[in-house]
Formats: C-alpha cells, structure tokens, sequence
C-alpha cells in the first residue's frame, strides 16, 4: 500500500518536473547565448551590405 | 552590432511579451547547440505576421493593417502614372513587391528593433523591450536619408527650430498616423488630419509686426509655409537606377506645386529616371506624364530665413526658383510646368 502511494505520487509529480524542466530549457537555450555579451561577439556576422534602401 | 542582439535579462521578469519564452513568437530550434541549428526555420520579424501581435493588440492591428506604413501603397501610387497597363503589371511583380514593399514596417521594426535598411540593423532598441516610441532609433533609420538629419542640422545649416525646441517626430506625426485610422490611403497626401502648420500655429493674423501679418495676409493660399520659412538646402537624389542606388546633392528649389499647379511650395527632386527600371526589363512608357519634382514639406523650418527678411529675395532676387536651367538633364516634359514666374512687387504711385 505505501509503495503504491509512493509510485502514484511519483507518477503526479514526475510530469511536473518534466514541464519546468522543458521550460528551464526552452528560456536557456535562447537566452544562454542572446543575454552573454562574450558569446554574442564570437557568434556575431556581420551582414554583407547591398546598394542602399530605404524611403529616405 | 553584436551589442544589438543581447536581450536584457532583468526584462525577463517582468515583461508579459517574453514570459511566453522565446520559440513562440520567433520558432527556431531551442534544442540546437549550435549558432546555426539553432536558428534553423527562425522568424526574425515574427510581427510581420501580423496576427502575432493581434493575439493581444486586436484592435490597433486591424487599423495598422491599413496604413501606408505597413502597405507602402504610396510609392506605388507615387509612380504607377509613368505605366502602361501591361508595365505596371511588370513593375508591381519585379519591383513592387521585391524592393519597395520591403520599407514596409512590422509592428516591431517600430517598438522592438530598429528597421534594416540595406541589410544593416542597430538590432535591439533596448534590450528586447516593447518600447512606445524612439524616434532616434526607428524613424531615423528609414527617414535618414533625408528628414531626419535635415530635421535635426546634421545635413548643414541650422537644425529646425521644432527639433531645437525638443520636439521629435511623434510630436506631430500622432500615433493614428502611425497606427492608422483604420481607412486605406493611397497616399499620405490623403491622410485626414495629417500634420498641418496650423494645428498648433492658430494665430495667423494676430500677429505683433505689422510686416509679418501683412506678409502672412499676402501669402495665404498662395505660397505654403515652407516656401517662406524652409531655412536651407535640403538633399536631393538623382539618377535612381535599380541595383546601385542614386546620387544626391543639397539644393533649394521653388516653384508650383504639381498637385495643385497654383501653390508655391519647397521642391524636392525624386530621383526616377527614364530607365530606374530597366534592369527588370521595366519600362515607363508615360515618364513625362508625372514631373521629377514633387513638393516636399523641408524640415529645416526657421521663423527667420532670407525669405521672410526681405520680399526682393523673392521678388527681385528670384532665389532659389526653379528656372529652366537648373532643370534636371533628360527630364521629364512636365517639369516646365512647375516653374513660375516671380513678379516684382508693383510700387503704387
């Protein structure tokens, strides 16, 4: 019986931690490089420039 | 540049735009652990789309959706006069949409990230914040080849009296402007309350000097207020061919307005030439219906300018009227009309 419990309460909370740990990621990957000032210059190209544009 | 690319980590927050997380508005592949299989199938302007934004701000994307800022109608409607109908059709598949309709704004390039302009951005206005306004770093990048450092000096002469006094652009270019009014325009000379000089100068004729009231009396319906208070040479572009741009030089130019044919304003030239087009195998079979030069509201304003202080700079001196040999070489046949012949002021015995 207390093994039961314990596998359903395991079995509430394990998609739980799943969700915040899959939101931990989806902020970080993006953020980890767009918020680190050192990372952005070592992966910044600068764009090739064309003829100008623009209404003026 | 890089700089404009860093998202300010205290926004995150607080900020309801980002609490969603990053893959909802701009996708990409946030499992990616590299630059580039991370931006695989990335959105870089996710409010191109406009139901983006319209998910919260229902009702100012269905006005914006209209206005000249996210159609760019206007330079269609400004040009499609020197087509045929067979032309325009070319024109509106290989030019319009290619190029012009490029200038269109999203909601973004206005409140998020300063618009790309030949492929070069300032990025992030701040941060990734959803600013309101910043006029130095939005309007400025797509009207900085002309107003803007015309507006604020930066071109020569002496900067706009309005600029001086603080004012930027959203001071009289309102947020309905922007946003639109829900009508569609085909040209922003259609726009209903526009800016106008006399939206806040409502005191013509009470003014204290009797030459200035006199001056406005005479003038009024007659000459714009540009004509007299337009301060300096403003840019203009020649020569506009498709894939390597136009030349420009400063120039100040007086004569009709070719909307109206009766009104002396400021004259810009606009740069069209006879084969703008002819890259894309477009040609303009009625060039000479439409003159090179349309009026341009000079922002360069000064109360006190060669014009207001003596009637012979105009009168006598003729400056800076269009004559037909400053016209531009090759032009169109309907610049003769804009010039107008200046009289001397008639002395009353």
């Amino acid at each position: 019986m207390k093994t039961k419990t314990l596998w359903l309460i395991g079995l509430i909370l394990f998609p739980v931690f799943l969700s915040s740990s899959t939101v931990a990621t989806d902020q970080s990957s993006c953020l980890t490089c767009h918020t680190n000032d050192a990372l952005m210059k070592m992966l910044y190209k600068p764009p090739a420039t064309g003829p100008s544009e623009g209404e003026g | 540049m890089y700089k404009g690319y860093l998202v300010d980590k205290t926004l995150l927050e607080g900020d309801p735009h980002l609490s969603r997380g990053c893959k909802s508005c701009h996708q990409g592949n946030d499992g990616g652990t590299t630059r580039e299989e991370a931006h695989r199938n990335l959105v870089k302007r996710p409010s191109d789309n406009l139901k983006t934004c319209a998910m919260c701000h229902r009702k100012i994307v269905d006005t914006y959706g209209k206005s000249l800022h996210y159609t760019t109608i206007g330079q269609r409607q400004g040009v499609m006069r020197r087509f045929s109908e067979t032309e325009l059709k070319a024109f509106d598949e290989k030019v319009f949409q290619q190029s012009c309709r490029s200038c269109h704004a999203s909601c973004g390039d206005c409140h998020v990230r300063g618009a790309a302009v030949g492929g070069i951005s300032i990025g992030l206005i701040k941060g990734h914040k959803f600013v309101k306004k910043d006029e130095g770093k939005t309007c400025t990048f797509c009207h900085g080849g002309r107003v803007y450092p015309e507006y604020t000096g930066e071109y020569g002469g002496k900067p706009d009296v309005h600029y001086q006094k603080g004012m930027l652009c959203m001071d009289c270019h309102k947020k309905s402007d922007m946003h639109g009014d829900g009508n569609t325009y085909l040209s922003k000379q259609e726009v209903k309350d526009r800016p106008a000089c006399t939206n806040c100068h409502t005191k013509l004729g009470q003014e204290a000097r009797l030459t200035t009231r006199t001056a406005h009396a005479r003038h009024k319906g007659k000459v714009t207020c540009y004509g007299c208070h337009a301060s300096a040479e403003y840019r203009n572009c020649y020569g506009c061919h498709m894939g390597t741009g136009a030349t420009s030089k400063p120039g100040f130019l007086l004569g009709l307005n070719p909307r109206d044919r009766k009104t002396l304003t400021t004259l810009r030239l606009i740069p069209t030439v006879r084969d703008s087009f002819e890259k894309a195998g477009v040609q303009m079979s009625n060039f000479d219906s439409l003159p090179n030069y349309w009026d341009t509201p000079a922002h360069n304003i000064r109360k006190r300018t060669d014009r207001t202080r003596s009637c012979d700079a105009c009168h006598t001196g003729k400056n800076g009227f269009l004559t037909k040999e400053v016209l531009v070489e090759q032009g169109s046949k309907a610049n003769d009309g804009l010039i107008y012949n200046i009289n001397p002021i008639p002395i009353n015995p």
